[in-house]
């Protein structure tokens, strides 16, 4: 049976773990937490964690989605023991309600969104997603966080909640704001350029 | 005659259905949770008379799907990477409790 080493620890060298995942794992903290620092930090940890937890990598996934599943959990612990707080630049970022681009509560004419022409079947640039990372940047990182979260992970309301220690309201407030901030971004510098 | 009655028309839609500053919060809150019946009804009529909404419902789905994309996209130059030196302190710690 070719499965027959399958009760034999995997062929684990953490050394080439660095060199193969190192940079991606990195990125991928970096865009949620910010810091290079606090980056480095959670890869850290979770190649500590994958070391020890080795015996149960069973190979169903690949490598780098193991090592990218232990880093979001890593992530997670990092935003409830550092994230709870609401700092006031959240505040503001989540109280400004666009007011400009609205006219007693419909789209101020010359500021709705504009027509995008492009939808994905377009094959975007190294430059278009540097874009979208720039605009993510913009956004305060508990919001983006909350982004993420949703949206490039999938979890759900609850999950999203219990990590970053707020209400159901409070989420979708966040969402809601995340998404017009990114979507404005994106308009201005990337779709809606002349 | 017709231009009076467009306009009377448009007006009724905009007097009974949500203003389009709590439609981006509907289609918003609509990514999370099914809406009622009626108010999907709402947001329908205000679709029609409104182009800046139905591009903001699309965009956003747009958004949705482009972040899926984000992280398997890394392949640019500016894209940043550990240092060499970090890398080698990772592979110095990794291989120290590697072998506890």
């Amino acid at each position: 049976m070719q499965n027959s080493s399958s009760n034999a620890a995997p062929q684990v060298d953490p050394k080439c773990w660095v060199d193969e995942h190192g940079d991606c794992l990195y990125r991928f903290a970096l865009l949620r937490v910010r810091k290079p620092e606090t980056a480095e930090d959670l890869v850290q940890d979770t190649l500590l964690a994958a070391v020890k937890a080795v015996d149960n990598f069973t190979g169903r996934s690949s490598e780098r989605s193991w090592l990218v599943g232990i880093l979001k959990h890593k992530i997670a612990d990092h935003f409830r023991k550092h994230g709870r707080e609401t700092p006031f630049t959240d505040m503001e970022f989540l109280s400004d309600e666009m007011s400009h681009k609205f006219e007693d509560g419909f789209w101020n004419h010359d500021l709705g969104p504009k027509d995008w022409q492009e939808d994905e079947a377009v094959t975007f640039s190294g430059e278009f997603w540097q874009t979208m990372r720039d605009c993510m940047k913009k956004l305060p990182p508990r919001v983006a966080n909350a982004f993420m979260m949703r949206e490039m992970d999938d979890a759900g309301t609850p999950e999203i909640c219990e990590t970053l220690g707020i209400s159901q309201s409070n989420l979708w407030v966040m969402l809601h704001r995340a998404r017009m901030a990114l979507r404005e971004c994106l308009e201005m510098n990337w779709f809606g350029r002349a | 005659m017709k231009i009076w009655l467009g306009r009377a028309f448009v007006a009724l839609i905009c007097a009974i259905t949500p203003r389009c500053r709590e439609m981006t919060r509907l289609i918003s809150v609509e990514r999370e949770q099914p809406l009622s019946r009626l108010t999907r009804l709402r947001m329908d009529w205000h679709y029609g008379i409104c182009v800046w909404c139905l591009r903001y419902r699309d965009q956003l789905g747009l958004l949705g799907r482009l972040s899926r994309r984000l992280e398997g996209e890394s392949s640019c130059e500016r894209d940043p990477r550990l240092s060499e030196s970090s890398k080698d302190r990772l592979k110095e710690t990794l291989s120290r409790h590697h072998h506890d």
